[in-house]
């Protein structure tokens, strides 16, 4: 019960920071908004019994890509970027696909509604966090049955490093 | 800058999806997804905004209809 509870008020928080990220004029307003969207994520993913990923998003989302945009909006001239048009000429474009979407979700739970319910005798949720705590179990299965795509996400992350250094450096003069 | 917050937002709401039917499941592979997917955000992040960042220093401007710097 205070689970459900929980996961509404987080669920509220973060839907609506995540319209007002898109709608504010302002661009900080609009990070401090994904921030406190990013938090409610976080307590929503500690209601479902991902204790790692709640911290792993707190620590990676909020503490790394939130301040990296921060970072960003202050290096470029906010004045500048402040007062333009938020909304592109397609956005009615944009609202029916979303609202094709939505009714495709919606039809396909309805249908499948009846899979919804635990069979009986299956174990609660918290029963297998019980047994090995969750971080336990995420690294288990992370360093032996997804080792290659672990390794691959790193080559990744460093593909990425480097592109970003290359992308924003200031050319040198031999170089011009 | 609205759009790649945007991107997360999306990113966010997969992972959210993902780590839903792990626990419904009783599953962790949606969690290992889940970090999977938190890590290509932060590489799409990282290039994004050098992007936005050279763009910046090139066009001295932010409005994406502005942005055609690989039209000829």
């Amino acid at each position: 019960m205070l689970e459900l509870v929980l996961f509404y008020i987080f669920g509220a928080i973060a839907v609506v920071s995540a319209i007002l990220v898109i709608t504010r004029h302002n661009v900080v307003h609009s990070a401090a908004f994904l921030g406190s969207t990013l938090f409610a994520v976080a307590g929503i993913f500690l209601t479902l019994h991902a204790e790692f990923l709640a911290g792993v998003q707190v620590i990676v989302y909020v503490g790394g890509i939130l301040v990296l945009f921060i970072f960003v909006i202050m290096l470029i001239s906010v004045e500048r970027a402040e007062h333009e048009r938020q909304f592109n000429r397609q956005w009615t474009i944009a609202l029916v696909t979303s609202a094709i979407l939505v009714a495709e979700i919606g039809y396909a739970l309805f249908q499948g509604k009846d899979s919804f319910v635990l069979p009986p005798g299956a174990p609660p949720s918290a029963a297998g966090a019980v047994v090995a705590g969750n971080s336990e179990r995420v690294g288990m299965a992370l360093y032996t049955s997804y080792l290659l795509p672990f390794e691959i996400a790193s080559i990744l992350l460093l593909v990425a490093v480097v592109g970003a250094v290359v992308l924003a450096k200031r050319r040198t003069p031999a170089e011009e | 800058m609205i759009i790649l917050m945007s991107i997360e937002l999306m990113m966010n709401a997969v992972n959210i999806n993902l780590i839903a039917f792990s626990d419904r499941l009783q599953q962790v592979t949606g969690q290992v997804f889940a970090i999977f997917v938190i890590t290509v955000a932060a590489a799409e992040a990282a290039v994004g905004l050098g992007i936005v960042i050279a763009m910046f220093k090139n066009k001295e401007t932010m409005n994406i209809n502005e942005i055609d710097l690989m039209k000829w």
